[in-house]
């Protein structure tokens, strides 16, 4: 986990995190059906504030749980946050780390960045998809913040400059040959990351493989886009051999509507509504709601509402 | 394994056995080359045909198509097409032939390139070409093929003395039932994205001439070959002839060697034979650097990200330039290569001293950059083919050294930050540095130098 931005930000109290962070956790109950959660590890960035770590202990009972931190000159302080005794602290970069971690058990590892896509990412990505067992879950989290370019340079020349440093933070064989410029603003940073990305899965899958006759295989599960402040992706899937498709079938991810195999997103966009609000549109949630008379509330908001209520953050949740 | 059908060697006692067998060719020379290399060996022909069609080296209109998936390769050409009897006596046979007419400064020249890039990529192949008057087809199962005696295919149509329309002729090859590593690789985006970069750099030469060159109908892009020119600092070039006995045409040697932007991605030697480029950016011994004995040019190192050496090779003759069979690096042991490296070293040297003197002025003053650096700095970077002034001998431009101030020592060390800015402010300094050196005063002053 770069160091800094714990001390901005109270991740726990980003509206869109904390909905994603439910929705990942109801899609990883169904993984039970690859192997129990006891044998299952966590490996995350927990941050000072450990919020998926406290989620996802106390929702799938996983017991084995890693903390990467890169911030190494405030060890004490994130020991002492941790939030439980089953979960490890280890101190350097993701990408020193994670090769010292034994990877023989199956694993969730959510590769939470707030940093952009770079080598060192793709790294990580390709270290895991050489590592991970069948039944493990990969998630990575990236900022897909459009890059901002110096008022210097020319708008027209914008687009250039910006793929241009794609190419640098990447590297240039990594960046598909029919990207242009301008298909790098508003979503579309995100869009592409999530390419490179999976690129990056299926190629070192195909290594992995060698030639043989059961391979292990990914699906991609989750396409997340949300912006608390700067637009973020978050992509993930889950590893299995060949043979085990019918267990996959049996998780029925496909019955979760946040669940996404391709490329377009689920767009996560919290409502600003009152509490007074909330509790008003759940009394005809989940299906009343035609019945519900709008008294001045934006109907947009209702129904982002309805879409996101049974993972909207409320004070009730607020971790103390 | 089917047998081979080799030779009878039950009639005559005295006769040994030593017929090629087909998957000699199919399974095992396929191993020696990478598949993108293989693809390469494709395009090369279809070089070779555009320099067959334009001998002045205008390619503008032609182009050269590649199509890759899961399930097919494809390329297709409009440079000129291959004749019946091209096809007939020569293209398809395993190995040159001796009376193989010569193409003109061709890319292509061992006579592997094309049916080996077949085996590597799958079982099936078909070849179609048509020129301004004749046009054919070839057809093979390389299965079926491999259970035949013969060593030979046969066209599945052919016509001649027709007239074909202008944008018809050209040579369009499909290969089918792809090997599995190879279809599984054709469907990664990072393949095709390494392809392109391979293709684009291995005929960036051909593709500034005009060539057009598309990737799943994506233009491959331009690279240039740059170089620092100004009034201070100019590159050198050198021309080179070789006359070889028993051939008419001499092998023609251009260097051309300077510095341009600091990149240690793309500093080094880059060696060309007939436009095709064989070596990239090489910092390695092939090219002089880091010599064991003698060591006239040191390892390569960081502050030689700025040195750009070109060498381009030309001849009508393709046999006598230095590549090997794959095109993957030079043949170290031509003895024509081994001049011609002696002659890049002599031109690197003062190259690289000019480079260790940047550095080293560098260290004279920390806070601005040095007389050197500046004149680097506002030099600015052309397209070697836009360059027109260049100098035999590299020269390090006449600059006004810093003169280094006589026995002085450098001082170092740390301090407290809070108390530093407490002095800091105190003194009025500017820098960290500047606050050392009032300190450094101050005692003086107060201590005295006794």
């Amino acid at each position: 986990m770069p160091a800094g931005s714990y001390q901005k930000i109270n991740y726990s109290l980003r509206p869109s995190k904390s909905i994603e962070r439910k929705m990942l956790a109801e899609a990883m109950q169904r993984i039970s059906h690859f192997g129990r959660f006891g044998a299952y590890r966590y490996v995350g960035f927990g941050s000072t504030y450990f919020s998926d770590f406290k989620l996802f202990h106390k929702l799938l009972g996983i017991k084995r749980m890693v903390s990467i931190e890169e911030d190494v000159s405030n060890q004490d302080r994130f020991k002492f946050n941790r939030p439980f005794s089953c979960v490890r602290m280890a101190f350097g970069k993701s990408t020193s780390v994670l090769p010292k971690l034994s990877w023989r058990e199956k694993n969730i590892v959510w590769l939470d960045y707030d940093g952009v896509l770079n080598v060192d990412v793709l790294n990580d990505v390709s270290f895991c998809c050489a590592n991970l067992q069948p039944g493990s879950m990969l998630l990575i989290s990236v900022n897909a913040h459009p890059e901002k370019i110096e008022n210097s340079i020319l708008p027209e020349l914008r687009p250039d400059k910006r793929l241009d440093l794609l190419k640098e933070r990447v590297g240039e064989e990594k960046v598909p040959i029919d990207i242009v410029g301008r298909n790098l603003s508003d979503w579309g940073t995100a869009e592409i990351y999530r390419r490179i990305i999976l690129n990056e899965i299926k190629e070192t899958l195909l290594q992995r493989n060698g030639s043989r006759k059961n391979p292990i295989v990914f699906e991609q599960l989750f396409n997340f886009h949300y912006a608390d402040g700067v637009k973020m992706l978050t992509i993930g899937g889950i590893f299995f051999r060949d043979d085990q498709r019918e267990v996959f079938e049996k998780c029925a991810f496909d019955q979760m509507d946040f669940v996404r195999f391709d490329k377009d997103p689920y767009s996560i966009e919290p409502p600003n509504l009152t509490f007074r609000e909330i509790h008003y549109i759940d009394r005809y949630l989940p299906n009343r709601i035609g019945m519900l008379s709008l008294d001045g509330l934006p109907k947009a908001d209702v129904d982002k509402y309805a879409k996101l209520y049974r993972y909207f953050p409320t004070f009730s949740e607020t971790e103390i | 394994m089917k047998k081979d059908p080799g030779v009878d060697t039950e009639k005559d006692f005295n006769i040994i056995d030593a017929s090629p067998s087909k998957t000699l060719f199919i399974d095992m020379l396929t191993k020696d080359i990478p598949l993108i290399r293989a693809i390469l060996d494709l395009v090369d022909n279809s070089v070779d045909g555009a320099r067959r069609l334009r001998p002045n080296e205008n390619y503008k209109g032609l182009r050269i198509d590649l199509d890759v998936s899961k399930n097919r390769f494809k390329i297709s050409d409009n440079c000129g097409g291959m004749s019946i009897q091209t096809a007939r006596e020569y293209a398809f046979r395993f190995g040159r032939a001796d009376d193989a007419p010569e193409t003109p400064g061709s890319v292509g020249q061992f006579g592997v390139g094309m049916k080996r890039a077949f085996f590597k990529m799958g079982k099936k192949f078909i070849v179609e070409s048509k020129t301004k008057n004749s046009s054919f087809v070839v057809n093979v199962d390389v299965n079926q093929w491999e259970e035949e005696d013969k060593w030979v295919f046969h066209f599945k149509n052919f016509s001649e003395n027709i007239k074909n329309s202008q944008d018809d002729i050209g040579t369009t090859i499909t290969v089918s039932a792809l090997h599995d590593n190879v279809s599984e690789n054709f469907g990664q985006d990072n393949f095709r994205t390494r392809l392109a970069q391979e293709l684009a750099t291995a005929h960036l030469l051909s593709i500034n001439k005009g060539l057009q060159m598309t990737l799943n109908g994506i233009p491959l892009q331009m690279r240039d070959l740059t170089l620092y020119m100004s009034k201070h600092i100019k590159p050198v070039l050198k021309k080179i002839e070789y006359k070889v006995k028993d051939y008419s045409d001499p092998v023609k040697v251009e260097i051309i060697a300077g510095v341009a932007d600091s990149s240690p991605k793309d500093a080094g030697w880059y060696v060309f034979c007939n436009g095709r480029l064989l070596l990239e950016r090489d910092k390695t011994p092939v090219t002089g650097w880091g010599e064991k004995d003698g060591g006239k040019i040191p390892l390569y190192h960081q502050q030689y990200a700025r040195f750009r050496g070109y060498v381009f090779f030309n001849s009508d003759y393709a046999e006598l330039l230095p590549w090997n069979t794959t095109k993957t690096g030079v043949d170290t042991d031509s003895p024509i290569y081994q001049s011609v490296r002696l002659e890049m070293v002599s031109l690197m040297r003062p190259i690289i001293d000019f480079l260790n003197e940047l550095k080293e002025s560098k260290g004279e003053n920390e806070d601005k950059e040095s007389q050197l650096e500046e004149i680097v700095s506002s030099t600015k970077s052309f397209k070697i083919e836009e360059i027109d002034s260049f100098t035999k001998t590299f020269e390090t431009p006449k600059y006004k050294k810093t003169e280094k101030v006589a026995d002085t020592v450098p001082i170092a060390y740390r301090a407290p930050k809070k108390q530093a800015e407490i002095v800091k402010r105190s003194l009025g300094a500017k820098s960290w540095r500047e606050v050392g050196e009032k300190t450094f005063e101050y005692y003086l002053k107060l201590e005295g130098d006794e």
